[in-house]
């Protein structure tokens, strides 16, 4: 009986074992093994140290791409690894680059960068043309508050500052937004508002300015004259805007997506992780090329309310039909990086920024991560066609 | 990771306490094998590495390059005899490989094996083949995975109580991804590892 007994739970085993053998379980699309084997170094070219940075910014002037890791840093389109460039004080290296930006002043590219001393008081906005020679920007700005950051579009360079004061005992942040007129600041219509959040992005849809501030969206058509918006219904926590053509659309901290056709909004589902757990989404980033049309947000782990959201790296969109109320991410191989790739790279890392640059000769997309560097993603002939075809090659570490 | 010098501590200690007892008992030889008895039982722990040989692609198909490098493995092992010259094995295993990118691929093979034992004098040799699961983990995806595993151990009883064991064994692990089949591999690693073994 025993025997019997003994026999019949091996038996189970097995059974169990070619189970398992059939029908694998799994919570990756490219394999483990398939992932291993044909895994391709992402650190050939990579800049050791800005490898664990979190960057607050990248820009492009010309063919150099600037960065604020820290401090100041350049990288020519041809070049393998990244340098700090020149600064405004001497020595170079010694003072923070929190935020930049470029646009074009009357015909010529120009970067526009926020720096600030090692104490934290800040050195004011600075601009150059060729990266070494720097002009300091509306010297005496801001008059009041200190300077939070600097947002562009549509060639037009945005300041946003901020006066803190307690409020029923709560310390209140009042917010401002400054435009550049090409000689100062000036007034964009909010002026020491504690109704909104922090603005943090800006984008042009060829009719009007839109920001996301916190729980409020701002538009305006003329940059002086901003505005509350009508927003998405139940829409709040917003993190960013782009635009699309003609049509903006905005993520959201609690994992949504908001479009705007100029005319209504359409909310997504929420994004969010196979727990069920929303994604935190970073300001959305659009582009054309050729017939693609592609949405990239960045998942992050900031936290909100005390929670701390899941990352997943990006999500990626075809937009090449309209948007609509049940978008669906892209998953497995993806125009810009095979399953592998997404695996060996970015996948699980958390995004705050992905901006897309076109320099012409070259098509590139940063993605700025939370302590896990700078990484980038080129456009670029397809080494596995004997023809000329274009492709993204895949994530690499800058 | 917090789990690897951990575990190299606790197989250290372990060594090191046997040898330590050894030293005090009885020296330190070899004592002939008896016949085993049904009842029988050797308890092994194991350290060595394990080595990645390479993925078959059913898709192509053919034989791919592990593009992967050597790394630890460890293991607890028990056998228990069912007459004098079968054995049925359970291990539960682990092991660490690197790929080109630094990540480190992380499998848990846990199986069931079959012993046939052959006793030469102070020596034992016990080829065993038998199937289990494999966890494997790399970041933050996670697979579970069917696994066949054969090889054999070759054990030299140092002692009425202990024997020390050179194992060799080879794990299949069919990595079928129904979702994107052309992601499906077939992985295949060697392990070889040390053991001190109890006899229970």
């Amino acid at each position: 009986m025993k025997a019997l007994i003994y026999t019949r739970r091996v038996l189970f085993f097995v059974a169990a074992i070619l189970t398992v053998c059939t029908t694998s379980c799994s919570d990756t699309d490219a394999g483990i093994f398939s992932r291993v084997q044909a895994e391709k170094s992402t650190t050939d070219t990579m800049t050791a140290a800005i490898q664990n940075a979190t960057p607050s910014f990248v820009v492009c002037l010309g063919t150099t791409y600037y960065a604020g890791i820290g401090t100041l840093w350049n990288k020519t389109d041809d070049a393998e690894t990244w340098s700090i460039a020149t600064v405004p004080v001497s020595p170079d290296g010694t003072v923070f680059a929190s935020s930049g930006a470029v646009i074009n002043v009357s015909g010529t590219d120009t970067l526009f960068v926020a720096f600030s001393y090692s104490t934290g008081s800040s050195l004011g906005i600075w601009s150059t043309i060729n990266g070494a020679d720097w002009i300091q920007v509306d010297a005496a700005f801001p008059a009041t508050g200190y300077l939070r950051t600097l947002l562009a579009a549509n060639d037009l360079l945005f300041a946003v500052t901020a006066t803190s004061a307690l409020v029923d005992t709560v310390l209140t942040e009042f917010y401002s937004i400054y435009y550049f007129d090409g000689t100062s600041f000036v007034t964009a219509g909010i002026t020491d508002d504690s109704t909104i959040g922090m603005p943090s992005s800006v984008a042009y849809d060829n009719s009007a300015y839109w920001f996301t501030a916190g729980d409020k969206i701002l538009t305006g058509v003329s940059p002086g004259s901003l505005s509350e918006a009508t927003e998405p219904t139940d829409g709040s926590r917003y993190a960013g805007v782009c635009a699309a053509g003609t049509d903006i659309i905005i993520s959201s901290r609690s994992g949504f997506l908001y479009h705007y056709n100029g005319t209504s909004w359409t909310n997504s589902y929420v994004f969010a992780s196979s727990a069920s757990k929303a994604y935190s989404l970073s300001t959305p980033t659009y582009f054309e090329l050729d017939t693609a049309k592609t949405l990239l947000v960045g998942t992050n782990k900031i936290s909100l309310a005390s929670v701390t959201p899941p990352a997943y790296g990006y999500l990626e969109f075809d937009l090449s039909s309209s948007f609509t109320a049940d978008i669906q991410q892209k998953s497995g191989d993806t125009a810009l990086s095979t399953a592998i790739n997404f695996a060996s790279s970015l996948s699980g890392i958390s995004v705050n920024a992905m901006p897309f640059f076109d320099s012409g000769a070259t098509k590139k997309v940063f993605a700025l991560t939370d302590g896990d560097g700078l990484w980038s993603n080129t456009y670029e002939d397809d080494p596995d066609t004997a023809t000329t075809d274009l492709v993204w090659g895949g994530w690499v570490r800058e | 990771m917090r789990s690897l010098p951990l575990t190299v501590f606790v197989a250290a200690l372990a060594l090191g306490a046997q040898a330590i007892a050894q030293d005090e008992s009885t020296p330190l030889a070899s004592s002939a094998f008896s016949s085993f008895e049904k009842g029988d039982g050797i308890l092994s722990l194991s350290l060595g590495t394990v080595v990645p040989l390479g993925f078959y692609n059913p898709n192509t198909p053919g034989y791919e390059r592990p593009n992967s490098t050597p790394g630890f493995a460890f293991a607890l092992s028990y056998a228990g005899f069912l007459n004098e010259s079968w054995a049925l094995a359970g291990d539960l295993s682990g092991g660490y490989i690197s790929t080109v990118n630094a990540a480190r691929l992380f499998m848990a093979p846990i199986s069931l094996r079959m012993i046939r034992a052959f006793p030469l004098g102070s020596f034992v040799i016990a080829p065993s083949a038998g199937l289990g699961i494999a966890i494997s983990a790399l970041g933050a995806d996670k697979h579970v995975d069917g696994l066949v595993k054969a090889g054999s151990s070759f054990y030299w009883k140092a002692s009425t109580d202990m024997s020390y064991a050179l194992n060799v064994f080879g794990n299949v692990i069919p990595q079928i991804m129904s979702d994107h089949p052309e992601n499906t591999r077939v992985g295949m690693f060697m392990e070889a590892t040390l053991s001190v073994a109890y006899h229970l």
